[in-house]
């Protein structure tokens, strides 16, 4: 499994901290992400990965630091969180659909009214990402006609119909039952095969293992340890990696 | 052995074992027992006072001169207290008959299983339902002897004043003498075709909106269009009614807003509250939920700008005195002259000068502020006064020489009041859309204002329109408190045709087609809520 070659460095966060009131969430996160690199972010139970990963599009603001997204940084200006935001899609666990538009509407929604495009267009494009994840005869129904993998996959479909440069994926698949969350992580995995840059927080480790180029364990508000999965996994050298390993190894 | 016996057991024997029965239901318990004492003295009771109730009394119509008619020979003999006792017993046994039979027999039809579920469901279910249709059919014997058999339907004063003391029911010659007067109040007769038209374009709108907003309507693309007709509805039915400026006469006649009245003013009241108060509502509402800190920079030149409109109107034309009190002092004031240039001035560094001082150290969230006092204050007092207020308060803040009419003042009373109400249902609405959608539409580059009209505010209305419609409902009928301030809406016309001499004392009929009237009103606007609830809910879950 030969993983692609690399593009330029697409995300750059530096020395990044975020409060919660007096909660210290993220203490000084730095990284880099390359285009096309699939990163995998796992750790405990509030480490701060959701945090951290919502903080690259601006749903949570970041009090000190540096975040450069695709050359454009995240500050107050809303136009740069604006056009930060066009180029960035988010999946978030609970799918987040909107209830009251059918799955077409909810992919050409944003398309549409952000990117100005006509709705022919749009619902082409809609279409064409409803194949990707292999749920093109839904296109008319309602969220709340659809299995809870469905919904993700339209949601992801919903995402990747603003053509973005990132997708960033807060635990796509715990909100599933067993049986759906394959679909789920196909349809990732294929996302990955076309060269998406990816963030995905999952607790899924055998994606990590197969997927991922990197696998950044979080702690404690900040990156404890980076390395390839393969390495990771076998040799972690972190005590606190270690420790997080041998618990869900063994669960 | 046992268990194959068991699986194919034939069905029970039908049997109804009356001890197990009495038992099961009657005696099961002391306070049931007493309980069936207490309902069975009811009933006895009430079907004793049938058998001897007075047979109506008829109208003329049908005992001219004191000979009953065949009709009103058979009227008395239906509506007369044994015949109808007797039917509603004689009903109740062939019910409780087929019921019966049923359950001994074990064959339900449908209608024996409707009796059985809805009537007779039991020894109390079957006594209950005598009490109460015994009492029903005789409320409405009572109700059809004095509206209906025993009334006068002439409108002619002449007739009904021969033949009124010997009416035993209603007078209905005072409705339909007085409908004019009922739909228009004292609005000119050659220019009522006015007040029809602007009836028809509102009924016509709100028909063509209750399609609209019909799931998958063909008219689903009139949506917005139809907003602004609705909004351009308003003053165009203010201009139709008001007529051409300028004509003293004739079918295009001005018509002062002191002569609507009627039906035709509670119509033009509650249509106009209810679609203004709509948007004045919502915006309250994201208001009072706004994040935005310290003022905005727009709000703060709108105010600058009305100040100084107002100014333009009230500002001193020569050098005035004002005596300015200032306490611990002897004598306790100052006199300051200022010319007029320097009283607008003043003024205007006044208003400034605040807006720089709550701009600069007031870091609080001054529209949610804003927004909350208006809310708890509006909704602090009685609807009456804020009507007083809109009489007496507003002329004050106008500019000099600029005078608003009574029905615009009270128009102004009555929406800023709904709103108050509706901001709080529509945060109610805003409260339960979770933030996860909000979050999503952002994360897709939607700007805040798009989320909100196109995610939000959608599913937030959607989650309240009951709420809504009832608050609407409210209105409709509140608006009969304008009467207090001299409008002669609906139910102030009906007391004043009450005191016309020829009608003297038939506040009952009255009072009736009125409240008849407003039922119709709101019973519908109650359907039309239901029925949008329904399409629009259409594969939400
Ligand atoms: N809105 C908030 N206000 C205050 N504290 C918050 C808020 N959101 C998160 N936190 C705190 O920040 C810390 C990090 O939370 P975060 O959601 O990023 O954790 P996580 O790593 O995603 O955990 P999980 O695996 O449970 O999702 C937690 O201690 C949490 O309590
Ligand atoms: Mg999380």
């Amino acid at each position: 499994m030969s993983k692609k070659e690399l593009g330029p460095d697409i995300i750059v966060c530096k020395d990044v901290n975020k409060w919660y009131g007096e909660y210290h969430a993220l203490r000084g996160v730095s990284t880099t992400v390359r285009e096309g690199e699939v990163v995998v972010i796992i750790g405990p139970s509030g480490s701060g990965k959701s945090t951290w990963i919502r903080t690259l599009n601006r749903l949570e603001e970041h009090q000190s630091g540096q975040i450069i997204i695709d050359g454009t940084e995240l500050n107050n200006d809303v136009r740069n969180i604006q056009e930060i935001r066009r180029e960035v899609g988010m999946v978030f666990q609970q799918f987040n659909l909107f209830p009251h538009l059918t799955v077409m509407e909810n992919i050409t929604l944003a398309p549409i009214h952000v990117r100005g495009w006509s709705r022919e267009r749009a619902e082409e494009e809609g279409i064409k990402q409803l194949k990707r994840v292999k749920i093109p005869e839904q296109a008319g129904k309602y969220p709340g006609q659809l299995s809870g993998g469905q919904q993700q996959r339209v949601a992801i479909a919903r995402a990747l119909a603003m053509q973005p440069k990132i997708m960033l994926f807060d635990e796509p698949t715990s909100a599933l039952d067993p049986e759906m969350i394959k679909e789920v992580l196909d349809a990732m995995q294929q996302l990955a095969d076309d060269g998406m840059t990816i963030l995905a927080v999952t607790h899924e480790m055998g994606f990590a293992r197969t997927v991922a180029h990197r696998v950044i364990f979080f702690d404690q508000g900040n990156i404890v340890e980076e390395n390839q999965p393969l390495a990771f996994f076998e040799n972690p050298k972190h005590e606190r990696s270690k420790l997080f390993l041998s618990q869900i190894l063994h669960h | 052995m046992t268990t194959i016996t068991k699986n194919v057991r034939p069905p029970e024997v039908p049997r109804l074992d009356i001890n197990h029965w009495l038992r099961n239901q009657v005696f099961s318990n002391i306070w049931y027992t007493l309980f069936a004492f207490v309902l069975i003295g009811l009933n006895g009771l009430v079907i004793q006072s049938g058998f001897t109730a007075q047979p109506i009394k008829l109208a003329f119509s049908y005992a001219p001169n004191g000979q009953v008619t065949a009709l009103g020979n058979l009227i008395l003999t239906v509506t007369s207290g044994p015949f109808l006792t007797s039917a509603v017993i004689i009903l109740w046994l062939i019910g409780a008959g087929l019921v019966i039979y049923s359950a001994t027999q074990h064959r339900w039809t449908s209608v024996s299983h409707w009796l059985k579920d809805s009537l007779f469901t039991g020894f109390f279910g079957a006594l209950t339902t005598l009490l109460l249709t015994i009492i029903i059919v005789f409320s409405l014997r009572a109700m059809l002897a004095w509206g209906f058999f025993g009334a006068e339907f002439s409108s002619d004063p002449k007739v009904v004043e021969l033949i009124r003391p010997n009416t035993p029911g209603a007078v209905w010659g005072i409705v339909g003498a007085n409908l004019q007067l009922f739909a228009i109040g004292r609005y000119p007769t050659e220019a009522g075709w006015r007040a029809l038209l602007c009836l028809v374009i509102v009924m016509v709108l709100a028909a063509l909106s209750l399609f609209a907003w019909n799931f998958g309507s063909p008219l689903i693309k009139f949506r917005r269009p139809l907003v602004y007709a609705w909004l351009f509805t308003i003053p165009l039915t203010y201009g139709i009614l008001y007529g051409l400026p300028g004509n003293e006469t004739g079918p295009m006649m001005v018509v002062k807003t002191d002569l609507w009245g009627g039906f035709l003013l509670t119509v033009v009241l509650s249509v106009t509250s209810i679609v203004l108060s709509f948007p004045f509502g919502l915006l309250l509402a994201l208001g009072r939920r706004s994040q935005t800190k310290g003022v905005p920079y727009l709000s703060v030149w709108g105010f600058i700008l009305m100040a100084i409109y107002w100014l333009l109107g009230n500002y001193p034309s020569e050098s005035a005195t004002y005596v300015i009190p200032v306490i611990f002092r002897n004598p306790p004031t100052v006199n300051v002259t200022l010319s007029p240039f320097m009283y607008v001035a003043l003024i205007t560094a006044l208003v400034v000068g605040i807006f720089w001082l709550v701009g600069h150290y007031l870091e609080g969230n001054l529209i949610k502020t804003f927004c909350t006092v208006y809310i708890e204050l509006v909704r602090g007092v009685p609807l009456i006064t804020v009507l007083f207020m809109a009489n007496i308060m507003l002329p004050i803040f106008l500019p000099k020489g600029v005078e608003i009419d009574n029905l615009l003042r009270v128009v102004v009373g009555l929406i800023m009041f709904s709103a108050a109400y509706l901001a709080e249902i529509v945060r109610g609405g805003l409260q339960s859309i979770p933030k996860g959608q909000y979050e999503a539409a952002v994360a897709l580059g939607l700007s805040t204002t798009q989320s909100m009209r196109l995610i939000i505010l959608p599913q937030a209305l959607r989650a309240v329109i009951p709420a809504m419609v009832g608050d609407f409902i409210g209105l409709f009928k509140d608006t009969s408190l304008v009467s207090i301030v001299g409008l002669f809406d609906l139910l102030k016309i009906a007391q004043s045709a009450i005191s016309q001499p020829e009608w003297l004392g038939l506040q009952r009929e009255t009072y009736v087609f009125v409240a008849i009237v407003y039922w119709v009103c709101s019973f519908s606007m109650s359907l039309a809520s239901q029925r949008l609830e329904k399409n629009l809910g259409v594969g939400k879950y």
